[in-house]
């Protein structure tokens, strides 16, 4: 099985940027070699790495990060302030469902959003966001991939969302699968699709203790390999999930 | 020069999806062989038509209609009534500017959004959007092949976005383009990438007096030639732009 290790950012300045996400996510930041590395001071939240990196132009990919803050309009002022940039606070609402969130851009570009759900005390990465064409497949994989179990929506909302005259073919539209025990971040998967840059500027790093034998099971369920590469400490492979995103397995 | 002849749709069930634009519209609606087109009784709005197309069954496509209504909220209930079906009403604010559009679908899925500026009269089909990786660019290509105009925004409302902290690229983020007297439909564009099917659903029908010359004019402007068919009473070519939308020349 896959366990997450780090959330991998393709940067210009590297150093730059893990002081923006570190300040970001109340994090600690070091160097390490010529990259930097953001860690959690409680131990709880995914481990971001900075890689000195070429990176496509793009600025609309398919992954992003959600950040779950205690105060979202507060924290979009904090953010300008860090060097980060605002692209619009979004509402959406189905029938008398509706939520609010913040799109945002990082120094270098990448989008995030902050949003602030029910008794937020701190700030953490809720999810770890995949934009595609069919949520429920990619999510599956994902789910299967990581040994996570499908967090299934209420069915109270399901009804809420028909009541309100949504399309049948929109309750395919998303996916979430989250560690067992309810750990953070959750995955999520919703239908809106984006363009896909030769080279991402985010991807997943994950660890295995059998690389081999697990890059194997993940090619059954419907990754491809790139390639397999020596690093300073490890040997990796980098793969493409079913949608073509890619990841690290070492 | 080409002009706006048709906005087409591919049906399973040209009829069927005639009728709920046409009771959308305010249009009348006349059989053309196994087709069907919509009109609109004052001649102001671009004419629709439904042709009997087998189409890809992707939800998010790059292009779709804007109409107004004078009450949006009202009009979301006609058009569930009509047999649409909802998306989602989606808001968004940067500092002071704010605007609310609500994402339908017709009755075989083709997504539309509805808004309702001040001093809506009657329903009309208001923009044309193409969802793009460069809003601009394509924009120019547009704006050539029609002898458009491009419309220009308020410097205040740029200042509004840098005020409330959004940089480039956002700013660039969309174009617009509409015709020398001002007539309805725009062509709005916005950084937005969808899904690109094999086969559009919709796609714009363009009519002009030498269609070979025309051809070559565009190609040479960024398009790409797809083929040259006989229709019953003309001889059109399918082109792509430079993003790969298709539309047809006759």
């Amino acid at each position: 099985m896959l366990q997450l290790r780090n959330i991998t950012f393709s940067c210009r300045d590297p150093e730059r940027l893990a002081e923006f996400w570190g300040a970001l996510l109340d994090y600690e930041v070091a160097a390490a070699g010529d990259s930097w590395l953001a860690t959690d001071p409680r131990g709880e939240g995914t481990r971001l790495l900075f890689n000195r990196m070429e990176k496509s132009e793009t600025i609309e990919v398919p992954i992003h990060l959600d950040v779950n803050v205690p105060d979202r309009e507060m924290e979009l002022n904090r953010i300008l302030e860090l060097g980060g940039r605002l692209v619009e606070t979004r509402s959406d609402s189905i029938g008398n469902f509706s939520e609010t969130w913040t799109v945002m851009r990082d120094p270098e570009g990448n989008g995030f959003c902050i949003q602030t759900p029910p008794k937020t005390q701190h700030r953490y990465i809720g999810n770890v966001t995949f934009s595609c064409a069919e949520p429920r497949q990619l999510g599956a994989f994902w789910a299967e991939a990581l040994g996570w179990p499908e967090e299934e929506p209420e069915e109270g909302f399901m009804q809420q969302l028909r009541d309100a005259g949504v399309d049948e073919r929109e309750l395919s539209g998303f996916y979430v699968t989250r560690p067992p025990g309810g750990g953070r971040p959750r995955f999520l998967f919703q239908r809106r699709e984006k363009s896909r840059p030769a080279s991402y500027p985010m991807h997943l790093d994950f660890r295995t203790d059998d690389r081999e034998a697990e890059v194997e099971r993940l090619e059954r369920i419907g990754a491809a390999v790139v390639e397999t590469k020596e690093g300073a400490s490890l040997t990796f492979t980098i793969l493409r999930d079913p949608d073509g995103n890619p990841f690290c397995v070492g | 020069m080409v002009r706006l002849q048709h906005f087409t749709f591919s049906c399973d069930d040209p009829g069927r999806v005639s009728e709920f634009w046409a009771a959308l519209l305010g249009y009348e609606r006349t059989a053309a062989g196994s087709s069907w087109l919509a009109t609109d009784p004052q001649g102001e709005d671009v004419t629709l038509l439904f042709n009997k197309m087998p189409k890809s069954q992707t939800l998010e496509v790059p292009i779709h209609l804007d109409i107004n209504v004078p009450d949006r909220e009202a009009a979301l209930d006609r058009v569930l009534q009509l047999g649409g079906s909802l998306v989602v009403t989606k808001s968004f604010e940067i500092g002071a500017l704010g605007d609310s559009t609500t994402i339908m679908r017709d009755p075989e899925g083709n997504g539309f959004c509805l808004e309702d500026p001040p001093n809506t009269e009657r329903a009309h089909i208001w923009n044309v959007t193409f969802a793009c990786a460069e809003p601009r660019e394509l924009g120019r290509f547009w704006a050539f092949a029609l002898g458009w105009l491009d419309e220009d925004i308020d410097e205040s409302i740029f200042q509004i976005f840098r005020d409330a902290g959004v940089g480039e690229p956002d700013i660039s983020g969309f174009h617009l383009v509409k015709a020398p007297d001002g007539g309805r439909p725009r062509f709005y564009f916005q950084r937005r990438e969808k899904s690109r099917p094999e086969s559009y659903p919709m796609h714009l029908d363009l009519a002009t007096d030498d269609r070979e010359a025309e051809v070559e004019r565009l190609v040479r402007a960024g398009a790409s030639v797809v083929e040259t068919k006989q229709g019953t009473n003309v001889t059109f070519t399918i082109l792509r732009d430079p993003e790969g939308n298709p539309f047809c020349v006759g």
